[in-house]
């Protein structure tokens, strides 16, 4: 048997699941719209791909790891939990989980990704300056920028996607996912950029070294990295990130998350961590309920 | 069943691996793929956005019969999407230097210079440099060659494969210029006439401009407010010329009175009307003894001064003709659109026929007082009633027109000039002008100073015309039908400060480079200021009350505009085209009423964008102050001005002012409406002005 | 069928005891299953049969002891239904079992000949959503059979069901030991059991408390009733409910 026996299939199968779902649509044309009011608001549309990426900028930052723990949160549980039965076909952990894992990634790549290009034909046919008198350049705009910036943006997701499966895997109940989605949203969202902006105040984070440091945090790094290859490519002044730094950081929450989601798929190993984890996120659940 | 479609689920496998390597391998093209590497090629030098010369320098160097060819630069930024043009290497040298340039229009992806080399390149007489045998390119487009602004595209190099002579004997209009060649052995040849020496691009980057920038302009005020009481102060003196005749005793009219004088003597006029023509033709002063009054026959000029050192005292004239130079005139400019193909005569050699269109019909019909070819001539104390013209100064330079009043046509279109200036630089000061076309007009009259008039119910109050380098202050104005200041034709260094203006249409219509339009007081026009003017200063002034505050027209986003107080305009700023202006210098911006944020005393820390929807209302709108604070669109502001040579038609004060600047003003209209939000403390200026 | 159950398991499971944390779930399990055999777990809720399954399956690792298949080499060799069959929603009932089928190499017609087996061709265009509790055990257990796995092992599969539904699982597992496969089930229904099952093992508070055929059982309790045999065997207070590991 191949190591990649079933990779496929299950991935397939994600895919359909994704499309299939409505109110993953929604999202996507949800987007859509923020996007539109969020461009209509910035203006950058009218400037070209890359003032149109800064205005999208901000609020994919906080979108994109919403629609990824829509995603993540219930990869493995509720109605889509077939992993025992998955199980005994000969379909090993590992193929099982990237197959989950690509074909979801595949899906918010479409969530996002649809809206975004939507954004790019919309650039390529109002963007930039047109006039009858003077000539016009493209500058340093261009619409490879924009395909990085979706590409950088798909990254990101992806990274946060694997975060949310990873707490779907580590919890037993579909409302303790949830809860544990949502404080990977915070996280990714708020935490990191906080973490570093106290470490920073209190000296804890040498100036020298902050560049490096944000690419530990997943929001971070994805903004370091956008100003540095999209937006850093009109304004010839770099050192919005330590790009390597951000590139290791993102890598690392990826390969520690699908690690995660790999090891606790079949639930024995981390049985008691899980139950406590669970059960706390459980109360968590309940008391956001009450 | 299962064995035989083994190989069907490897195939699978291996077809969903590929495609995540393929993926995966095109991610990875896109960040390593570099986009810099094509460079753009020159364009027609008609079709950048230019800077570096003003509408006359071109429209003189247009008009002359010799193949002159200033040079040029033409830059491609990577963030602005037309490509800018400049007159003359230095001045591109100076503008890059500006600490806003490269925010303002990103990096220079490509720069293309004038190449002289093979050229037969020479100078003139005032160290224009001609070229020879244009190049076949050129020649072959058949067309006429515009030598001042044509440049075909075959005659650039990039700038930095080229090499530059510096102080040599070539000129711009503006002053010492840079020579760039494609090839060293022309430069060398050139160094050979022409002297001066060779140096590269970098070198060339830090050759100081021959123009002062626009900054200089602010320290200039106080010298030429200077040089203009020196030269009233001599004007004045002539006021007390020993008096020789008096009117009714020696001579029986004012016209005999001056035959019959002495030059350099006084001709007093004791009060009463003479009705007479006066024809000046020595140097003599005039003076009224108490309520003289000379009255035309109401056909042609009344008054006529063709002698240097004429004085007119205390003098009232009227019975003006009423001969006007019509509707040519009164709608012609008042679009602004000077300069275009019917000033442009075209072939003749050397002189100034390009603005002969514009003399004859200004300097035509009839006027109370004309002053023709007259230096240093002065006009104090005069009243004039006129349905055409009040003064006509031609050809006449230092020349004083001062505590003069001009009463005009009630319906302009019907009436002339208060003053016209043509070639006449001098100083208009404490005079009022009511009614007529325009207060003062002045063409090409460099270093006029209006200072401290009055004008009421005019087409324009002030209109300048190929007039650089002129000082309006202190002017009070109020109901110009098209403008209270409009300065057309794109001068140089003209001072637009302290001046009142209020119910206009538009208060100050600025063009030109190099301006500086500061202290002055704008309210209730329909149009506050309105900005074609490039690397200028507009500061400190007071925007209230108007329909539109400032209006952004300049293409080229070079201005500086700061400390301007901007109170209850229905819209603070609009922006009529053009790419992001970031109006911050120095980390302070303007006082606008309804920026909101929090604040360290001095300024805002949140940007506003007063041509952004929600923002532009904050000051009117109810609620726009809480979607505002909305953190989406809080958000969306910070980054806005990440590429501004990006963005179309916005104006952006990243560092907005949480007090007023001129607390004078708004104590003296006892503001209410307008609360500092500067709360936090820290003894900041603007803190303790307002605690006082 | 007295024949087979002469022949060498097919899957054995030795001295398995599992812990959660402190509490004993399994303690000392042992058993065989064989081929063409109807084997059956019971036993009150709580006394570890879930727990047991999943073991088997492979799903959890016991703390001590082992489960050992034995039968031949098989792309699959157990099949499994878990308690609650869960399919993913928006496919149809075919979809579904495409997926699986497709995991072991099988077609979209392999996948309809296990639908026919378990009589739901019928349905097969149906969305899974939309199928009976019945439907979607009987839709289980033809995944279960996918790849032909020489054991089944079907975890309650009657629960929950009108009592002509449950009897129609359990022909159908009777069915498939018809093949020569083995099926390992559990249940609550002890008539159903004791008309299709040929061994019983009996599990209570997390050992084997009796293991035979429904006979043997019922000879060893001196009951003339599956039923009655269970209650004598069964320790501690009827009344209660105990709660050990999973149900």
């Amino acid at each position: 048997m191949s190591r990649f026996q079933g990779f496929g299939a299950v991935a397939w199968r994600e895919v359909r699941t994704v499309v299939r779902t409505r109110s993953y649509l929604l999202l996507s044309v949800g987007l859509l719209a923020v996007f539109a009011g969020t461009l209509r608001a910035g203006g950058g549309i009218e400037g070209g791909y890359i003032p149109t990426a800064v205005d999208l900028l901000l609020p994919l930052e906080l979108l994109v790891p919403l629609v990824a723990v829509a995603l993540g949160y219930r990869a493995f549980g509720g109605e889509n939990d077939d992993r025992p039965v998955l199980l005994s076909y000969p379909v090993s952990k590992g193929s099982l989980v990237a197959g989950v894992y690509v074909g979801r990634l595949i899906g918010l790549a479409g969530i996002i990704g649809g809206p975004l290009l939507a954004v790019g034909a919309a650039v390529s046919r109002i963007g930039g300056a047109e006039s009858r008198v003077f000539a016009t350049h493209q500058g340093a705009d261009s619409p490879v920028l924009f395909v990085r910036f979706l590409a950088l943006t798909v990254c990101f997701g992806a990274v946060v996607l694997a975060m949310a499966m990873a707490a779907s895997v580590l919890v037993r109940t579909s409302r303790a996912a949830l809860a544990a989605g949502l404080a990977v949203l915070v996280v990714v969202v708020a935490g990191g950029d906080l973490l570093a902006f106290l470490g920073l105040t209190a000296d804890a984070i040498g100036e020298d070294v902050l560049g490096t440091v944000l690419g530990a945090s997943p929001n971070s790094a994805y903004r370091g990295l956008v100003l540095e290859s999209v937006v850093g490519v009109a304004t010839d002044q770099g050192g919005a990130i330590d790009v390597s730094a951000a590139v290791a950081g993102l890598a690392g929450w990826l390969v520690v998350s699908l690690g995660a989601v790999v090891v606790g798929i079949d639930r024995e190993p981390f049985a008691g961590i899980r139950t406590g984890i669970g059960e706390l996120t459980g109360r968590v659940a309940g008391a956001l309920d009450r | 069943m299962s064995a035989e479609s083994q190989p069907r689920i490897e195939t699978r496998t291996v077809t969903a691996v590929s495609i995540l390597v393929l993926v995966v391998g095109l991610v990875a093209g896109l960040f390593i793929v570099d986009l810099g590497s094509a460079t753009p090629e020159p364009v027609d030098f008609d079709e950048t956005v230019s800077v570096g010369l003003t509408l006359e320098d071109e429209l003189r160097l247009d008009n002359s019969d010799a193949d002159i060819e200033l040079p040029k630069v033409q830059t491609f930024y990577s963030q602005y999407p037309y490509v800018v043009g400049y007159y003359g290497v230095e001045s591109f040298a100076a503008e890059q230097r500006q600490p806003a340039h490269e925010q303002r229009f990103g990096f220079p992806n490509a720069i293309y210079v004038t190449d002289y080399a093979g050229r037969d390149v020479e100078l003139t007489e005032t160290g224009l440099p001609v070229t020879g045998n244009s190049t076949a390119e050129r020649t072959a487009t058949g067309g006429h060659n515009h030598g001042g602004t044509a440049g075909g595209s075959g005659n650039w190099v990039l700038a930095e494969e080229a090499v530059y002579v510096v102080d040599s004997e070539a000129r711009t209009p503006s002053g010492e210029t840079v020579m760039p060649f494609g090839d060293r052995e022309a430069a060398e040849a050139f160094v050979e006439s022409y002297g001066g020496e060779i140096v590269g691009w970098e070198a060339v980057l830090e050759v100081p401009a021959g123009d002062d920038d626009a900054e200089a302009v602010r320290g200039r005020i106080a010298d030429r407010h200077a040089e203009a009481n020196a030269t009233v102060d001599s004007r004045t003196r002539l006021r007390d010329r020993p008096v020789e005749t008096v009117v009714g005793e020696d001579e029986p009219t004012v016209q005999s009175a001056i035959e019959a004088a002495p030059p350099n003597t006084t001709v007093l006029v004791p009060e009463g009307t003479y009705r007479e023509h006066v024809d000046v033709d020595k140097p003599l002063t005039l003076r009224a003894d108490g309520d003289a009054r000379i009255v035309g026959n109401d056909n042609g000029t009344v008054v006529t001064i063709t002698a240097n050192r004429t004085a007119f005292v205390g003098l009232n004239v009227s019975g003006v003709g009423g001969s006007t130079p019509g509707p040519t005139v009164t709608d012609g400019h008042s679009t602004g659109n000077v300069g275009g193909a019917s000033h442009d005569h075209g072939d003749t050699v050397g002189d100034d026929s390009w603005d002969a269109d514009v003399e004859d019909d200004y300097a035509q019909g009839d006027t109370a007082i004309e002053v023709t070819n007259a230096e240093d001539v002065l006009v104090d104390e005069t009243e004039i009633h006129t349905d055409a013209a009040g003064i006509i100064l031609y050809a006449s330079p230092g020349s004083v027109v001062r505590g003069t009043t001009v009463v005009g046509s009630e319906n302009y279109r019907e009436g002339h000039m208060g003053i016209v200036a043509m070639r006449s630089p001098g100083v208009i000061e404490n005079s009022t002008f009511v009614g007529g076309l325009d207060g003062v007009y002045t063409h090409r009259s460099e270093g006029i100073a209006v200072r401290g008039n009055e004008m009421i119910d005019n087409r324009m109050g002030i209109h300048l015309m190929f007039t650089s380098g002129a000082l309006l202050t202190d002017n009070a104005m109020s109901g110009q039908e098209t403008a209270g200041i409009y300065v057309m034709t794109g001068p140089q260094r003209n001072a637009i400060v302290g001046n009142e203006i209020r119910d206009t249409e538009t208060a100050i219509s600025v063009g030109g480079t190099d301006s500086y339009v500061a202290e002055n007081v704008v309210t209730e026009n329909d149009l506050g200021v309105r900005i074609e003017a490039t690397a200028s200063i507009v500061e400190r002034n007071v925007v209230a009350d108007n329909r539109n505050g400032i209006e952004a027209w300049a293409l080229l986003p070079t201005n500086r505009v700061t400390h301007n107080d901007f109170v209850d305009n229905r819209r603070h700023v609009s922006v009529s085209s053009g790419r992001l202006r970031v109006w911050t210098h120095d980390g302070e911006g303007n006082y606008w009423e309804g920026a909101i944020g929090p604040t360290d005393g001095t300024v805002i820390q949140r940007p506003y964008t007063p041509t952004a929807p929600v923002d532009g209302r904050l000051h009117q709108v109810d609620g726009a102050a809480t979607l505002a604070r909305a953190p989406a669109l809080d958000a969306l502001a910070g980054f806005q001005g990440a590429v501004p040579g990006m963005r179309a038609d916005e104006v952006i004060d990243v560092a907005p002012l949480c007090a007023p600047v001129n607390d004078e003003w708004f104590e003296a209209t006892e503001r209410t409406d307008t609360e500092p939000i500067c709360r936090s403390g820290g003894g900041s200026a603007a803190q303790t002005r307002y605690d006082d | 069928m007295t024949e087979t159950t002469q022949t060498t398991p097919i899957l054995t499971v030795e001295e398995l005891s599992h812990s959660y944390g402190r509490v004993d779930v399994l303690d000392d399990v042992s058993l065989d299953v064989r081929s063409g055999d109807v084997t059956a777990i019971i036993g009150p809720n709580g006394a570890g049969k879930t727990t047991l399954i999943r073991a088997i399956v492979g799903l959890r690792e016991p703390t001590a002891g082992d489960v050992s298949y034995r039968g031949p080499d098989a792309v699959r060799p157990i099949g499994y239904l878990q308690q609650r069959p869960a399919f993913r929603p928006g496919q149809s009932v075919k979809e579904a079992l495409t997926f699986y089928a497709s995991l072991v190499g099988e077609t979209d017609a392999d996948a309809m000949t296990r639908l026919e087996q378990v009589g739901l061709a019928a349905a097969a265009d149906r969305n899974v959503e939309d199928l009976s509790g019945g439907m979607t055990r009987l839709a289980g257990i033809a995944q279960a059979t996918i790849g032909d796995p020489p054991l089944v092992v079907l975890d309650e599969p009657a629960s929950g069901l009108d009592p002509g539904m449950s009897v129609r699982i359990f022909e159908v597992a009777e069915e498939l030991t018809g093949a020569g496969t083995a099926v390992l089930l559990s249940s609550h229904n002890l008539s159903l059991v004791e008309r299709v099952a040929d061994r019983v093992a009996l599990l209570d508070d997390g050992s084997i408390a009796r293991c035979g055929s429904p006979a043997e059982i019922r000879t060893e309790a001196g009951s003339d009733s599956l039923l009655k045999a269970f209650e004598s065997s069964v320790t501690g207070d009827a009344g209660t409910v105990r709660v050990r590991g999973e149900s």
